[in-house]
């Protein structure tokens, strides 16, 4: 069992994400916009994170870079509605471990979250 | 009068007591509402995901929620999340619901413009194959907007049947209406390029077509950017109107093959500045630095905008940059100033070169 960390401004998005992460065996602690989400990494410990790139208060990679400078590293998989190659090249550069497009099959992304985290 | 003060003092402060009493009362109303939808809505989103997470179509759906705009939002937000199995199963909960009758019932004419507007945005996300037909009936609906929302709904759903409909319908509409219209055409991607390239074919031999409605289809195919629109273009760029050649000029520019360079470089030498402009724009897109020294030609030209924009695009091009430091020692004051301005912008300009201007800025 990991603790994952979901941040994402809309709320469908976080409900489903955390019913199948949670039905996976996993704890989920959900937040809805970057800055919580800055937060929760830093107070909570945290093994895997799904962030939306286009948050209130802070990008996605804006809070993974925020997160590398005081120095923690977890995997984070980016979700974005995006579809454009230099952001998916920018988020790879910034530290992200995965790059998920929106509309998300949802089985897909919680058997890609199990893999990484089988091989943390 | 001194009597009467102490009246008038009571009269004014009891208006103003019952003013204050009515504001807060507004702001207490306004404020229940607004947690009342917050909490419909949670309502809806924690509802829907737990059907979809679990996978179970309820029996039936209470029948106020169709009618709710905040389900409404509740079930698109869901439609556009989620694909695979996920994406079906709400579909399914969209029939299940009968949401899209009753949106259907408020597009209708009786209701007031507002209310169908929202409908009708609601029903174009929400919009699967059976709804094509309804949706084309809506092209010929009296208001432009709904007429806009179906032509992006038709879009969204691929219906590339409808593109000649709405191409015909820029015909018939105002000039902003076709622009907005014409927005529309790319969402039905590289399918729409056949009968888009059918339907100016067709207009040209009509005496109704009007140059805006042709000009857009051409901007259209060139925001498609498939080859098999460049015969389309390369006619419409050696037509006798100016409009269809400036948009063709554009287009071919995003299709990039040799027949189009080709073209676009014969353009170059259009009587019409705006075809000049375009095309020496155009071949930007192609970044093909052979071009270099014929774009350089073009800082004479004598208008200001096209030799604006070949030194924009001398700017892009490789090898553009030497030529445009050729041209600062060119004895056309206004081919140097072009040069001298764009190296300028680009923080390329040689020491010991004044970016003044010598003719422009007199």
């Amino acid at each position: 069992m990991a603790r994952i960390l979901v941040a994402d401004d809309a709320a469908p998005v976080r409900v489903l994400l955390v019913r199948h992460l949670q039905a996976a065996g996993h704890e989920v602690v959900d937040v809805g916009d970057g800055p919580a989400a800055f937060e929760a990494g830093l107070n909570r410990e945290i093994d895997l994170a799904v962030l939306d790139q286009i948050m209130p208060g802070m990008l996605g990679t804006e809070v993974i870079a925020a997160w590398q400078k005081q120095g923690i590293e977890f995997p984070v998989f980016l979700l974005t509605a995006i579809d454009d190659v230099d952001t998916v090249v920018h988020s790879f550069e910034m530290g992200a471990a995965d790059y998920v497009r929106k509309p998300v099959n949802m089985a897909e992304l919680t058997a890609r979250i199990n893999g990484r985290l089988r091989f943390k | 009068m001194d009597e009467l003060l102490p009246v008038i003092t009571l009269l004014m402060a009891t208006a103003t007591l019952i003013a204050g009493l009515t504001l807060v009362a507004v702001k207490l109303a306004h404020r229940i509402i607004l947690v009342g939808r917050g909490v419909r809505s949670a309502i809806y989103i924690a509802a829907l995901g737990e059907m979809i997470a679990t996978k179970l179509l309820p029996s039936h759906m209470p029948r106020q929620w169709a009618r709710d705009r905040l389900f409404h939002q509740a079930i698109i937000d869901y439609r556009r999340l989620l694909s695979g199995d996920d994406g079906e199963f709400v579909d399914e909960l969209i029939k299940r619901s009968k949401v899209l009758p009753s949106l259907r019932r408020r597009i209708q004419p009786p209701w007031l413009n507002a209310i169908r507007l929202r409908a009708i945005g609601s029903y174009v996300a929400l919009a699967s194959q059976q709804e094509i037909p309804y949706l084309r009936s809506l092209l010929t609906d009296r208001n432009e907007f709904v007429r806009f929302h179906a032509a992006h709904g038709l879009g969204r759903l691929g219906d590339v049947a409808s593109v000649p409909l709405i191409l015909d319908l820029c015909v018939r509409v105002r000039a902003w209406e076709v622009a907005k219209l014409a927005d529309s055409l790319p969402l039905f991607g590289r399918e729409a390029v056949y009968p888009i390239c059918r339907w100016i074919d067709l207009a040209w031999q009509s005496p109704n077509s009007t140059e805006q409605a042709v000009a857009e289809a051409a901007r259209t195919l060139g925001l498609i950017g498939d080859l098999d629109a460049e015969m389309t273009l390369l006619e419409l760029l050696e037509s006798d109107r100016r409009e269809w050649r400036i948009a063709a000029a554009s287009a071919l520019g995003r299709i990039g093959s040799d027949s189009s360079r080709f073209a676009l470089l014969r353009a170059l030498r259009d009587e019409s500045w705006e075809v000049r402009a375009r095309s020496v724009r155009a071949l930007a897109y192609l970044a093909d630095g052979s071009v270099a020294p014929i774009v350089s030609g073009l800082l004479s030209d004598s208008q200001w905008w096209v030799r604006q924009n070949a030194a924009e695009t001398l700017g892009e091009l490789p090898g553009g940059v030497v030529e445009l430091t050729k041209a600062l020692e060119s004895e056309d004051h206004f081919a140097a100033d072009a040069a001298r301005n764009q190296l300028a912008e680009l923080r390329l300009l040689p020491a010991g070169v004044s970016p003044r201007l010598s003719v422009e800025t007199q």
